[in-house]
């Protein structure tokens, strides 16, 4: 854990909040039922999402929820900021080039990509309980879900009034769309990207070349398929070729990365913590940490209760 | 032989490396953007609508593509067409075409013209004129929405233009008169709440 990451993380967040705020008080001027819909469903995805995520080992042990509320904000308030600022420009350098079938894919993808993997980075060095790969994937699945959310909940309301009945069809129009044509996209980039970032940081006996290369290797993935899901291509062949090929390496490599954090979490025997801070040497266990040996928690993960003393 | 390690005890080298990179990533953009031009877009015909129930206007002018709404930027006046399947009440849907262009409220005593399949609406808050279509024969189930948003007198000449390209006769002389003179007459501006000299610097 790093205090000069944790001001960090605490500055940007804090300044980062207000852009979430401004979003729904200023759509709710435009549409309150656009933004209405959108914060009921934004707060049941948000549950659904999390609670899906502590299922899983991934989920750090003994995390504080203030990592749950950084994540979030991080993804909601300051990659926002970042997106906001940047877009603009990169927006008038594509049509400068001439190449705008690629505009959304640079305004989306580039800064959106780098400040929700930036935040990933910021976040693992903030919570000193963060020490193994998969919690960068974890961290970058929460931080892709505040990105995810605000900006369903911003699309919704703005694009609401353009449903020819009323806002509220045309919020839920639009959600529904969001979320079933290309269900979960920012959690599974930024987790992907955030799995890149725990290999570079947490993996041992690595050189630091492959550390960069694994870090700015996954991070590239995550951009790529943003890139590419973004791209509207002037023949809809092509836009639509790109949609199916983006959808067909995206969500397999999603599952296969989850699915080895998962097994490689089961399998770590050497996280442990303990349910209290230890103060006497009495408390301290003679413990030898094998598979299968001692009190383990659900995802076999060795605990050790204070007072108590485990032999091998 | 150990998998995993810890966070480095010292991460102030990473502090900079991690943010130093992506500020120089975020701002690279803003500074290149800066030392571009202005895009300028070329002129096309202006045409409305798609299929069957394309139309062409006289005008020729940029098409302006944004992430929300696309339009032609014509000389004091932008006009965005929508083409959608008929919806059972054209005269809601109008208003909320109407209110979709500039999010601005509308009065629901606003001026309503209807002939035969043609609407036109006039806000009082905002300059703007909403039109809609219905369609017939080739285009029956397909209704057309027109938004312009300008000067009065510009916006005026192009509702004409529009609601002959439809098929209808000219505008009436007393709601030509209405855009050019009422259209957004209410509309806040600043300069009515300042002191004349602060105008006149």
């Amino acid at each position: 854990m790093s205090r000069g990451f944790r001001w960090t993380l605490g500055f940007c967040v804090g300044v980062g909040a207000v852009v979430p705020l401004a979003v729904i008080v200023l759509s709710a001027v435009f549409s309150p039922a656009g933004v209405a819909v959108g914060v009921v469903l934004g707060a049941v995805y948000t549950a659904l999402i999390i609670w899906l995520l502590r299922l899983l080992p991934i989920w750090p042990r003994g995390i504080s929820a203030w990592w749950v509320v950084m994540c979030l904000g991080w993804g909601s308030g300051t990659s926002m900021v970042a997106a906001f600022l940047t877009a603009g420009p990169l927006i008038h350098i594509v049509e400068y080039v001439g190449w705008t079938e690629a505009l959304a894919s640079w305004a989306g993808a580039y800064p959106e990509e780098i400040i929700k993997t930036a935040g990933v980075g910021v976040v693992l060095f903030s919570f000193r309980r963060l020490t193994r790969p998969w919690h960068g994937l974890a961290t970058g699945a929460l931080i892709g879900l505040g990105f995810e959310v605000i900006e369903n909940i911003s699309y919704g309301a703005t694009l609401a009034p353009s449903h020819l009945e009323s806002d509220v069809l045309g919020a839920l129009e639009i959600w529904v769309l969001r979320l079933s044509a290309g269900p979960i996209l920012h959690i599974g980039w930024t987790a992907l990207a955030g799995w890149g970032l725990g290999l570079a940081l947490f993996a041992a006996g690595r050189s630091p070349s492959w550390r960069v290369t694994t870090a700015l290797g996954w991070f590239m993935v995550a951009f790529v398929l943003h890139f590419g899901w973004n791209y509207v291509s002037d023949n809809d062949a092509i836009t639509i070729a790109t949609f199916f090929v983006v959808a067909a390496v995206f969500y397999p490599t999603l599952i296969v990365v989850t699915v080895r954090a998962v097994r490689q979490a089961r399998a770590d025997r050497s996280y442990v913590y303990t349910e209290y801070p230890i103060t006497s040497v009495k408390q301290l266990p003679v413990v030898s940490i094998m598979p299968g040996d001692g009190a383990v928690d659900k995802s076999g993960h060795p605990v050790i209760q204070p007072g108590t003393r485990h032999r091998s | 032989m150990r998998t995993y390690q810890l966070q480095p005890a010292r991460s102030g080298t990473m502090w900079w490396w991690l943010l130093g990179a992506t500020a120089v990533a975020l701002f690279i953009p803003i500074i290149i953007s800066a030392f571009l031009p202005a895009v300028t877009y070329e002129d096309e015909q202006v045409t409305l609508g798609y299929d069957e129930w394309e139309i062409t206007l006289g005008q020729r002018c940029p098409w302006v593509e944004s992430t929300m709404d696309d339009a032609w930027d014509c000389p004091g006046v932008t006009i965005m067409g929508r083409q959608t399947e008929t919806t059972d009440d054209p005269e809601h849907a109008l208003f909320r075409v109407a209110r979709d262009a500039t999010y601005a409220a509308w009065d629901p005593s606003s001026t309503l013209v209807e002939d035969g399949p043609g609407r036109l609406l006039i806000n009082p808050e905002y300059p703007e004129v909403a039109m809609s279509f219905q369609g017939s024969g080739a285009t029956s189930g397909e209704q057309m929405f027109v938004v312009l948003m300008g000067t009065p007198s510009s916006m005026a000449e192009t509702a004409d233009e529009v609601w002959q390209a439809y098929g209808l006769g000219p505008l009436d002389e007393e709601i030509y008169a209405e855009i050019r003179e009422g259209a957004g007459q209410d509309h806040f501006d600043l300069r009515d709440f300042l002191p004349a000299d602060i105008l006149e610097v």
